[in-house]
This record gives structure tokens, sequence and C-alpha cells, in this order.
């Protein structure tokens, strides 16, 4: 069985660079051609796989330097006393005890560190860490009020915050978040499996008349 | 059927014993001892189960608070709250390592006057009161409401009671009392239009509420300091 892959010879304007691979001056079988489009694909395959190599190398790359600097910003830090530090968060608009999951210790703990009790070593490093990740994303990556940012659901389908990644240990999650490097269901899907399932809800939250918040179950059409 | 369980003891309280903060605005989920409650017992434990928003009128508590009764209980595993026991709340190693529960069928109306007598055991955390709200929902109604969506409707009242405490705290400092302290921090919330508290309700504003307080807080703390 014979066939074309190209019924007119190239001229002027349509005139495109073809792979020397490719000859399109002849007939050929459509045996031949199957071969040569399974030798561009598997090439092309082969130079997506490099990209993606040199993506994942950049993306690391990426991760390391942000180590970096977080690591030189919370030894600058952590020389300042920890109330003072504790003080920078709570300017910044964050409630003391997403402070306390976030530093992973209770919120009784973290009252008397704010009453001037020493954290131990430890605890000061993370304080200190927490000051210098916020600083990086205001700072470098543009967050805007960044309490708000980080207290805000990042996808509107599930109720996961940045506040809750950071607890969760995914900081360079957050860093692709605000650089924009990864889109917010991508990040879900790699840090809560699952999520679409566990936060599906058939309710909804809603003002009562009495000027409070309520939940009732969601109208068809979803409003 | 899945009703929220917790992983750690620690999930479900925000402070137990002498860790509690007597500042602390009353809430739902407090746990007090040697609490009359007519018709269910003469004397004995209690968690409030009253809604916050129905705690308070302005910042002067209800005469009347709806609680449950708590009882001693045997260890239950954390697992199996998932689906069963539906007529109690657990509250593991309430005092010391000594495990009780809160039974969702003995409700009654304590006096706030009985509560202010005596001492608050425990405040619940705030997954630890969605998990009380969901178990008494289902247990009156068999209609179970994910924690989570519970989180996203009553958020708000939490951020409240934590600037509150955190107002009182400051304040309490430098010579006010505590009823004193709630009168002016209901003062500053209703301020604004939108009020304050109305912007407690919008997720992306609750930042800056908190910074307006925390300013309020200095500026106040200026002037009480210099009368």
């Amino acid at each position: 069985m014979t066939g074309r892959l190209l019924d007119l010879p190239p001229t002027g304007a349509n005139v495109v660079a073809v792979p020397a691979s490719l000859d399109v001056t002849r007939t050929r079988t459509l045996e031949e051609l199957s071969t040569e489009a399974r030798d561009i694909a598997d090439e092309a395959g082969h130079m997506r796989s490099v990209e993606a190599l040199r993506a994942e190398d950049w993306g690391d790359l990426h991760h390391r330097a942000f180590k970096v600097q977080l690591n030189i910003q919370t030894v600058k830090n952590a020389k300042r006393a920890p109330v003072e530090l504790l003080g920078e968060l709570a300017d910044l608009g964050f409630e003391w005890r997403e402070i306390a999951r976030m530093l992973g210790v209770s919120v009784p703990a973290l009252r008397r560190w704010r009453q001037g009790e020493p954290p131990t070593g430890e605890h000061r490093r993370d304080i200190a860490q927490l000051v210098a990740f916020t600083r990086i994303l205001a700072e470098d990556h543009m967050v805007a009020d960044i309490a708000s940012w980080m207290e805000v659901p990042i996808s509107t389908d599930a109720p996961v915050t940045a506040i809750d990644l950071y607890v969760g240990g995914h900081a360079l999650s957050i860093l692709e978040l605000a650089s924009e490097h990864a889109a917010p269901d991508a990040i879900l899907d790699r840090v809560e499996p699952g999520w679409r399932e566990r936060f599906r809800s058939d309710f909804e939250v809603f003002v009562a008349s009495d000027g409070q918040t309520a939940t009732r179950l969601r109208t068809k059409g979803g409003q | 059927m899945t009703l929220a369980a917790y992983e750690s003891v620690d999930d479900l309280y925000l402070a137990r014993g002498a860790l509690v903060n007597g500042n602390r605005p009353w809430f739902t989920g407090d746990v007090f001892q040697n609490v009359v409650v007519p018709g269910v017992q003469d004397t004995g434990m209690v968690i409030v189960i009253a809604h916050p928003c129905a705690m308070r009128r302005g910042a002067t508590l209800a005469d009347r608070l709806l609680v449950a009764a708590v009882r001693p209980s045997e260890p239950i595993a954390a697992s199996a709250w998932i689906d069963g026991f539906y007529d109690r709340m657990p509250l593991p190693e309430l005092e010391n390592a000594s495990h009780f529960v809160a039974w969702l069928d003995d409700l009654g109306k304590a006096a706030r006057s009985d509560l202010l007598a005596t001492q608050r055991l425990a405040c619940l955390s705030e997954f630890g009161i969605n998990m009380l709200q969901q178990r008494l929902t289902f247990h009156l109604t068999r209609h179970e409401v994910p924690t989570f969506q519970l989180q996203a409707a009553f958020a708000h009242t939490h951020i409240e009671a934590d600037l509150l405490e955190e107002w009182t705290d400051d304040l309490t400092n430098v010579g006010l009392t505590v009823e004193q302290a709630a009168e002016r921090f209901e003062d500053f919330l209703r301020g604004g239009e939108p009020s304050l508290r109305g912007r407690l309700l919008n997720v992306e504003m609750r930042s800056s509420v908190r910074q307006a307080c925390r300013l309020e807080v200095k500026r106040l703390l200026t002037c009480l300091r210099m009368s």
C-alpha cells in the first residue's frame, strides 16, 4: 500500500525547514513514513526528556539557592532577641495560634516566650527561620501582606493554606507558589494526595438573617 | 460514616490545667468543674457546648450557658471515634492521665454565676471544638457536617476569642480589669465601616484586623501608662 504525506511540493511562502531525515520529494510507502515518524517522535521525546531534566536541574538549583538564602537569613536573625522576632511576626498580622503551629509548639509555650522566657536553642532557630522565610517571600517574591497571603487557602477547592504547607514541612512548595513555578492543584496533588475527594463537600457557608455565619446544603447549580 | 478523629491528644486541647489562661474569654469547648446543671447533675464537670454567637450579648456573658455533663471514662482508642460512640465527645487525659467523655445526651443550662465561682480545667483547640460540634450535630440530627466546613463557617469566632485574649493579657498588665478590657475590645471591634468584626468574616482581611487591634493596644498602653 502506498500514500503521500504531502500533496504539494513546497513552494514560496509555505516553504518550511524540513528535517533531512524527512525526504518529501518522492512518494514513499506508509511503512517508510511510519518509521520516519517514529524516529522523529523518538527524537522529540528524547529532547523533551533532556529539557525536562534541565528544568528539574533548574528547579533543584532554585531550591538549593533558596535553602542557602534561608540559612544565611536565619543565622542573621538568630542573633536578635526571640521576643523581638515574635513581635515582628505579630506586626505582620499573623495569629499567635498559627505562629505556634508553624513553630511546632503549644500556644501556652509561645505565650511564655512572648512574656520573655527564653526558648531553647532549637526553638530560637525555628523562630529566626520563620521570620527569614516570611521576609524572603515578601522581599524577593513580592508577596504583599504576607500574613494574609499565607492564611488564605491556596485553592478555592481545598482549605489548605501556605501556613498548613509550612507546618507540614513544605516550605519549598510555598516558594514554588510564590514564584509561580507550580500551580496550586499540582502542589496539592503532591502534598495532600486525595485532596479532591477529602475536601469535596455538599455544604456551603452563608450569612444568616441574624448576621451570623451558618452552613447549609449547597443548592443545585452550586450557588 | 467517618466523623473526625484526633491523631494526638494534644490535637484536642488548646490548654489544660495550669496552662489555661484566665484571660481567655469563655468559649465553646471550655471544661469546668463543680457545676450544677438542673435536671442533669447536682455537681460535676461540664463542657460548654453553646455556640460562641449565643454565649454573649456584646461583652456580657449570657446568664445561663448550654453545657453537657463530663464524666470519667475507660480509655477509648482514637480511631474508634470515627464510627462509634456517637453520643459522646472524647476528652482523653483531661486531668493528668485520667480519661473523660462529654455526654451529648446529658445537656442542660448552667448559671453564669456557678461557672464564675469555679475553675476552668481545659479549653479545647479549634480542631477539638469543630469535632465537638460535628459530633453534637450528628448525635442530635444524624447529619454529618465535615469539620473543615465548620472551620470555614466559624473560624472568625475563634480568631475573635484569640484577639480578645491577647488584648486582655496586655491591658490587664497596666491595671484594667478583665471586664474593662473586654468592654474596650467590644467597642473597638464594632468600629469602622464595615466593622472590624465584620471584616473578620473575610479571610483576606483577618491579618489587617489583627494589625489594627495590636496597634490599638499599643496606643492604649501608652495612654494608660501616661495617665
